[in-house]
């Protein structure tokens, strides 16, 4: 009865907008309604905030040395104790948070725009431009990424941009596959052909038409995405070809401090375990995603 | 089927050709001239013009790489500088080691994913299923050194049920070298876990639904022989072919396990070769890891073809 009131004061967009309205809160509610995700989402949260402001709450300097005993054994007043020079365990690791959380986004960004630009247009277009871009993306999946980002960087040298632009690049054709898979589901679709007689130009059809209505598998990859780019800088830097020393990296410094794990093992366990942390939270929320957007 | 296989074999030569132009210019940019590095900055611009010529520095870059692409393939792969000994015998040396490392990894990897997939099939739905599932996905996430370093510290340093070091003495028994194998390979068995498990997961629920499973319930066989007849047989070989896939995730997690635990294997001369800019090493440590990654893809592909005719038609 109240359905039916409303609908009679209603507009049509009224009434879309409504619906989506309900449609979103519906969404959300499946999605904090899940411990996992909403333990994944606070988890994430809590890492970017320390990301952004670990000046304000880290209790010392983290690159200030001998605030400590060298290697010192966990205490009250640093409860990760010290590492080899005697710098705050914890401190450093709130700090490290920065570096590994600076790359990882602007990494993904890349991915998942090259990655659903090639998808969408091999769907979309289909035939040869499809033929040449997926057989060019199962060229590019065979080769094993860390062992090719090593060469590159040892190549043209190691900076924050470089590393961006190589991950972002490398986690591309696993997507395409994935978005062309969707894409190709929408191109059939009646509204596409209905597009096309209308003359719309390729770009406005890709964009405006196909893109919104595959946003669900978008959004997964690119939580997805967001896991791996943290795991393939993380393990960069643990190869010691990215950032140097004294950055507070958590892969770094594991490279430097797991010579110490017999006498100190916090100084490489602190880092360790907040790099899981973080990994198994987006993978909590990527998770949660798919199943409520009901990707494959 | 020959076409199938001429056409998979045309495709790895192809990306051969691709993966060897790409780490041979890129080698290219890589700062140093292997002429300066060989005379000093002493000498003359004559006898460096000579040591140029008699180096093939002086051809264009095209010649030069099939040059180098012909001696490759002869098996001529050059001297190491920083290791003073022919890249051949350190390469392969190297390679055996990380194929023992490799052998432990596989060893352990592909039953326990197998059986975990396979129990979660058989019990769908159940905390059983659930548990290996969310254990399997979160596994696959974790960096290698960031599993290897806790496993290390947990049971190496701590609990001292293994050995700190991967590389047993050189006089110990098959045993013992096993014994120090088995913390490097449980990271890289980790982050291929969770997918051949999935694998073998929905191979076997795909299996359960079969109609001839409900046949062979109505014949009267006990589920303990469904499972090993039928349910195993027809889920098995294809998780065992798709695993095959995981071979690129396994040769850098390899990279990355052999530095945290230094072991001398492929992956870290690569590694201290790309450090150390020891080129003629760098570039047969890529290949001969790109050629492997490929042969096992291609494995993968002709094994799928041959169980499923459908592969073959649209190959």
């Amino acid at each position: 009865m109240q359905e039916n009131t409303m609908s009679l004061t209603q507009t049509p967009a009224e009434k879309l907008r409504a619906e989506r309205r309900q449609q979103r809160a519906f969404l959300l509610r499946q999605l904090f309604g899940n411990p996992g995700f909403l333990l994944g989402a606070v988890i994430i949260l809590f890492w970017c905030l320390v990301a952004i402001g670990w000046h304000l709450i880290v209790p010392y300097d983290p690159f200030a040395t001998g605030i400590t005993m060298p290697l010192g054994a966990p205490s009250l007043e640093h409860w990760m104790g010290g590492d080899d020079l005697g710098r705050d365990v914890w401190s450093r690791v709130l700090a490290g948070t920065a570096d590994v959380l600076s790359i990882a986004p602007l990494a993904t960004v890349i991915t998942i725009s090259v990655g659903t630009l090639i998808g969408v247009c091999a769907a979309y277009f289909g035939g040869a431009i499809d033929n040449l871009l997926m057989r060019s993306v199962d060229i590019l999946l065979v080769f094993p990424p860390i062992i090719i980002a090593l060469m590159i960087i040892s190549a043209i040298g190691a900076s924050q941009v470089t590393m961006i632009i190589i991950i972002g690049f490398f986690g591309a054709p696993a997507v395409s596959r994935t978005i062309r898979a969707a894409a190709m589901r929408e191109a059939n679709r009646d509204y596409v052909a209905a597009a096309v007689m209308r003359r719309e130009n390729n770009g406005y059809i890709l964009l405006r038409e196909i893109l919104p209505n595959i946003e669900g598998p978008v959004a997964v990859e690119t939580t997805i995405r967001f896991g791996y780019a943290i795991f393939a800088a993380a393990s960069l830097s643990f190869l010691g070809v990215s950032l140097q020393p004294p950055a507070a990296d958590w892969g770094l410094t594991i490279t430097v401090q797991r010579i110490y794990i017999q006498v100190q093992p916090w100084s490489t366990l602190g880092p360790a375990l907040a790099l899981a942390s973080l990994v198994v939270a987006v993978n909590l929320v990527a998770d949660r995603l798919r199943k409520v957007l009901a990707t494959p | 089927m020959l076409r199938f296989l001429l056409q998979r074999l045309a495709l790895i030569a192809l990306m051969l050709l691709v993966l060897s132009g790409l780490v041979f210019f890129l080698v290219q940019l890589l700062p140093g001239d292997l002429a300066t590095n060989i005379l000093g900055s002493q000498a003359t611009p004559e006898q460096y013009a000579a040591m140029r010529a008699k180096l093939g520095l002086d051809q264009p870059v095209w010649v030069r790489y099939f040059t180098w692409l012909g001696d490759f393939l002869r098996g001529e792969w050059g001297h190491s500088v920083s290791a003073d000994q022919p890249v051949r015998d350190l390469v392969l040396t190297r390679f055996g080691n990380t194929l023992r490392l490799a052998g432990v990894a596989l060893a352990i990897l592909i039953p326990s994913a197998i059986v975990a997939g396979v129990l979660a099939g058989l019990n769908e739905g159940k905390w059983i299923d659930k548990i290996i599932s969310v254990g399997g996905a979160t596994l696959t996430v974790i960096p290698e050194f960031v599993s290897g370093i806790i496993l290390m510290i947990v049971f190496a340093v701590w609990l001292r049920w293994f050995p700190i070091s991967a590389t047993a003495p050189s006089d110990a028994d098959f045993w013992t070298t096993v014994r120090h194998l088995i913390l490097p390979s449980l990271p890289v068995v980790f982050v291929s876990f969770g997918y051949i498990a999935k694998m073998a997961r929905s191979g076997t629920i795909e299996v359960l639904e079969a109609p001839y499973i409900r046949t062979a319930t109505f014949k009267g066989l006990t589920r303990r022989q469904i499972v090993l007849r039928h349910v195993l047989r027809n889920a098995l070989p294809p998780t065992i072919s798709l695993s095959l896939l995981q071979a690129s995730f396994i040769m850098g997690g390899l990279v990355v396990v052999e530095q945290l635990f230094t072991y001398p294997g492929l992956g870290k001369l690569l590694l201290d070769a790309s450090t150390s800019h020891d080129v003629p090493t760098l570039e047969a440590a890529v290949l001969l890891a790109g050629i492997i990654v490929m042969v096992m893809t291609l494995l993968a592909d002709l094994t799928l073809a041959l169980l499923d005719p459908r592969v073959r038609v649209g190959g």
